[in-house]
């Protein structure tokens, strides 16, 4: 009985085998024919998600395939990073890289490194600056009067992100400044707005309903030129400050894809930033209004990027 | 004696393993900057509690009369007045059954990255109805196909998620799946 | 006060437009099924409907996101109550006397109880948000990390002093999910803790795959082992809801008073809202309730107090994020950014530029929660008929659930392997009688705990005297230290009456 029992069994996934099998074997000539994972090493509702939510919908029509969104927060953008990285090279998975990530490279050595994947474009720059609470602090300079008296805190993302080189690069220029980290956006915001810290370190956009409700506003911008949004607001070069890190996102596929795809993703996403919706979305984020770079570019920039905050992580570890 | 060295076995077990952490825990290579506390303060805290913690039980155990050794072993917990009663007592034990149904999804977490998610749970689904000791064949094939397809169906098409396709040959088939439901 | 209610009113008129009623129905059934399901948790199931709303106008994308959120902290009761598995990490705490009661089949009265708290608590919820929500957002602002971190360690004594015969084994439960939680790259440098150089450890051990593979895997393989021959929970008895009646729900005033402000206040705590005030609002009836020496054994205080909990802590997060912009959940963050898709920024200004928006949004909860308890009452039958289909393949259901929600919350098989392996450390808590929800609640509140820890002392220069010189978190520790006298003295005090009895 047993035996006959074993045999029913096997065949009976045998006949569901043949079931399944006589589809034929779909021929995969075309790419892409399934949907594109879209990787944002964050959590939903923050900067990069939102960035890729727009641009992964703007995408749909161009590809012709669903691009889901795939939220891999933790460790300042690395979890989502190793998970991408481990993916295959097949061009269906793509990730957002934000210059927070982009940053361990100069700080925090990860265990990637720019060789593993391809720009596919940068899609939004932002610029950084710091940004106080209501009323306090007229303007830079008293900042950086209470800055030489007592320790201001300022609220970062966390440590080895563009806000600690940048509070580090201001405190090796005499300003006594404290770092406090709080990864949640959620909790930097209403530590500032609760006066529990002095300053906030963040992109423009990512605040701008408290700027618009009066509840914070922008003391210094990190760039080289005044934003038009805000042409009151000093930057740091007038100030003699030279550091500009501004927040950049860029798309990237893993090294090792075929070029053909990565031909058709770049001019993919070419075309979806110059939708009228994408433009729409940069101007309220604050964005620059030309962000977009093509890989090229944008290789160019992250170099230089890199060695810009290599330069300034060396001098200021020096002192 | 025998009970006694029962009670102790798992805080013994979870010491070992909180001394050889600890170990660890000096070893992450990276130091904070200036006195901030570094990434290894609080593992470090929670080991030292844990060590307390297993040699207070330990030592209770050790020095609490036999009775008393015996309880504090299966001292119970928040769960313990849920559980309770119907155990082993009234109904048969099938280790056997325990071990297979571990193995079985071992195996199908395995094999997920492999087969693809259809085949996959189809077999999953099937066998382990099987092994739980269901004995209708049609209900089971039924079921097997029926629910893997309609997992399928629910999380790739409906809610957007890629679950794995499997490598070839065996991707054909997810393919295929994908080809009838739609999933673009 | 006179302005609000018109708004209300014209909020109230505008939620039964047909479009936003069907975006609340829908998103109370969707809500209530990701709730119910194991493995599918209510954040992960609002960001798997965020693309649904990008076709949407704003109005029924929020409310549709709010539905689910109201009665996503709901429909995980019925389960833990049925099936002694619960739904999401706030229902941890029904498994004590919601699974007690129904397993002693009682089962119609602990799902009544739970309905009703759920009704209540969300009521309770709406109110505040409507009447109080700008001076609450204040209290909101207030908390700096010395508060989050004196509110999560008061969390964590809810279940170690419960039970004190086994204060010891709970605190090492305890202690065990803490550190399971701070295994992968640490949140504040990045620097890998416990990886051993593997990708799988990397990026950490959610509590998600801890709590499902203890209680649902772990459950799963108990009864297997059993071969899938559990006596049956209802005996032969009909099943369906038995609400209780106001009577004696007036008796239990007072858990109802302290549970809705705990809920509204723990809400606030970013990182684990529902889930915290659930747990804290049981840890305090078991320090105040009159029948707290029963509570574990299935009385109504032990599942109203977190059902009305989780329910009102829908307001703590609601209120900041819509007075200030802030949010303080995974939910929340997502409603958040639902907003910022239709290019709507919250904060004090939206009640002056889209005052309809916000009201409308209100009186969606208010509709919402009727529209929760209907459902509720008319789900259960469903869900009981669940109960009577052969055990082997709920069961796999069960599984296959508790294994794709994993999945889907990071699309990584390693989150499958750490089901497999915390299933079988559940079943063997189970068989040593070790407590897996202290290690369930480490895994789910250590990383709150670690990072607010961290924070206040970056923040505070090692002044570890914060935490007593700030009234907030002064409070919240004096009742830790209650919650973790109390048992012992009470220990105490039943030796030396045993030992006057015995002299």
């Amino acid at each position: 009985m047993r035996p006959f029992k074993a045999f029913r069994f096997l065949s009976c996934w045998y006949l569901l085998l043949l079931i399944a099998v006589p589809f034929p074997a779909f021929a995969q000539d075309k790419y892409p024919s399934r949907p594109i994972d879209f990787i944002v090493p964050w959590g939903p509702g923050g900067g990069s998600d939102q960035t890729a939510r727009e641009l992964g919908k703007l995408l749909e029509p161009e590809l012709h395939v669903s691009v889901p969104i795939i939220n891999t927060p933790g460790a300042t953008g690395n979890v989502g990073m190793t998970k991408f990285l481990t993916s295959p090279a097949d061009g269906y998975t793509i990730c957002i890289l934000a210059w927070d990530t982009y940053a361990l490279l100069a700080t925090n050595r990860p265990q990637w490194s720019v060789k593993d994947f391809v720009p596919l474009g940068i899609v939004i720059q932002l610029p950084s600056g710091f940004y106080v609470a209501g009323d306090r602090f007229a303007n830079w300079q008293a900042v950086e009067q209470a800055a030489r008296v007592r320790p201001l805190k300022v609220a970062i993302s966390g440590f080895g992100s563009p806000d600690e080189i940048t509070t580090n690069f201001l405190i090796s220029k005499g300003l006594k400044l404290n770092a406090v980290p709080f990864a949640k956006p959620g909790e930097r915001y209403s530590v500032l707005l609760g006066g529990h810290v002095d300053l906030l370190y963040s992109p423009a956009g990512n605040i701008k309903s408290f700027v618009d409700s009066k509840q914070m506003r922008p003391i210094i911008f990190f760039s080289k030129k005044r934003l038009s949004e805000f042409p009151a607001i000093p930057t740091s070069k007038e100030l003699g400050y030279d550091i500009t890190l501004p927040q950049r996102r860029a798309i990237l596929v893993k090294a090792g894809t075929d070029p053909a795809k990565v031909a058709l993703l770049s001019e993919a996403i070419r075309k979806a930033v110059a939708t009228p919706q994408y433009k729409a979305f940069l101007k309220e984020s604050v964005a620059v209004p030309d962000s977009y770079l093509p890989t090229k570019a944008t290789e160019t920039v992250m170099r230089s990027d890199l060695q810009n905050m290599e330069r300034i992580v060396r001098a200021t570890a020096k002192k | 004696m025998r009970p006694k060295a029962r009670a102790l076995l798992p805080y013994l077990l979870v010491l070992a393993g909180a001394c050889v952490l600890t170990w660890n825990s000096l070893h992450f290579g990276f130091t904070a900057p200036g006195d901030r506390p570094g990434p290894d303060t609080w593992p470090r805290a929670i080991l030292a509690l844990m060590i307390v913690a297993c040699l207070a039980r330990i030592g209770t155990v050790l020095w609490s009369r036999r009775d008393g050794g015996a309880r504090a072993g299966g001292g119970g917990g928040d769960d313990q007045r849920v559980v309770g009663e119907p155990e082993a007592a009234t109904t048969g034990r099938y280790p056997l059954l325990l071990v297979a149904g571990i193995g079985l999804t071992i195996a199908y977490v395995a094999l997920l990255t492999t087969l693809g998610f259809y085949l996959d749970s189809v077999i999953y689904i099937g066998t382990l109805i099987r092994i739980g000791r269901y004995r209708r064949w049609p209900v089971i094939a039924a079921v097997a196909v029926g629910g893997a397809f309609v997992l399928m169906l629910v999380f790739m098409k409906v809610v957007y998620l890629s679950l794995p396709i499997g490598r070839p040959p065996f991707s054909a088939i997810s393919l295929a799946m994908m080809t009838i439901m739609h999933i673009r | 006060m006179f302005d609000i209610l018109h708004s209300l009113a014209a909020g109230f008129i505008h939620v039964l437009a047909p479009v936003n009623l069907a975006a609340l129905a829908v998103g109370l059934v969707v809500g209530m099924l990701v709730a119910v399901l194991p493995g599918l948790t209510l954040v992960m199931g609002v960001v798997l409907a965020l693309p649904f709303t990008y076709g949407m106008s704003v109005t029924p994308s929020i409310i549709l996101l709010t539905a689910m959120y109201v009665s996503g902290t709901y429909g995980g009761a019925i389960t833990s109550i049925l099936f002694r598995i619960p739904g999401e990490p706030m229902d941890v705490p029904l498994l004590w006397d919601g699974y007690s009661m129904a397993h002693v089949g009682r089962p119609a009265e602990a799902l009544g109880w739970t309905l009703f708290a759920a009704v209540t608590g969300g009521f309770i919820t709406a109110t505040i948000m409507v009447t109080l929500a700008l001076p609450f957002a204040k209290v909101a602002l207030t908390f700096d990390a010395p508060e989050y971190f004196a509110i999560v360690l008061f969390g964590f004594t809810s279940v170690v002093a419960l039970d004190n015969g086994s204060l010891g084994n709970a605190f090492i439960s305890l202690l065990l999910g803490m550190l399971i939680s701070a295994v992968g790259v640490d949140q504040i440098y990045g620097v890998a803790r416990f990886t051993y150089g593997t990708d799988m450890l990397n990026g950490g051990i959610g509590y998600l795959p801890v709590m499902v593979g203890a209680y649902g895997l772990g459950e799963v393989l108990a009864r297997l082992e059993q071969g899938f021959a559990s006596p049956p929970l209802l005996g032969d008895g009909k099943v369906s809801t038995r609400i209780p009646s106001l009577a004696e729900a007036w008796k239990l005033r007072a858990t109802f008073a302290r549970s809705s402000l705990v809920g509204v206040l723990c809400g606030i705590v970013p990182g684990a809202g529902a889930t915290i005030a659930s747990f804290v609002s049981y840890g305090i009836e078991g320090q105040y309730c009159r029948r707290r020496d029963r509570l574990g054994s299935g009385i109504p205080e032990g599942i109203v107090a977190p059902q009305v909990a989780s329910t009102a802590s829908v307001g703590g997060h609601m209120v900041p994020l819509l007075t200030l912009g802030i949010p303080g959940s995974g939910a929340t963050a997502v409603i958040l950014g639902a907003f910022l898709l239709h290019g709507i920024q919250p904060g004090p200004q939206i009640f002056q530029t889209q005052p309809l928006l916000v009201y409308t949004i209100f009186a969606s909860v208010f509709v919402g929660v009727i529209g929760m308890g209907l459902l509720g009452y008319f789900a259960i039958r469903p869900l009981i008929k669940v109960l009577y289909l052969p055990e082997a393949i709920v069961s796999v259901f069960v599984v296959m659930f508790c294994l794709i929600g994993a999945y889907s919350e990071h699309n990584d098989v390693s989150d499958l392997w750490m089901i497999v392996v915390f299933g079988v450390v559940g079943y063997l808590f189970e068989r040593w009688r070790f407590p897996i929800a202290p290690m369930v609640l480490g895994c789910i509140l250590g990383p709150v705990a670690e990072g607010a820890l961290m924070t206040t002392m970056i923040s505070y220069h090692n002044d570890w005297t914060v935490f007593f010189t700030r009234p907030v978190s002064a409070a919240a520790m004096a009742l830790t230290a209650v919650a973790l006298l109390y048992p012992a003295i009470r220990g105490l005090r039943r030796r030396r009456s045993v030992a006057a009895a015995a002299s």
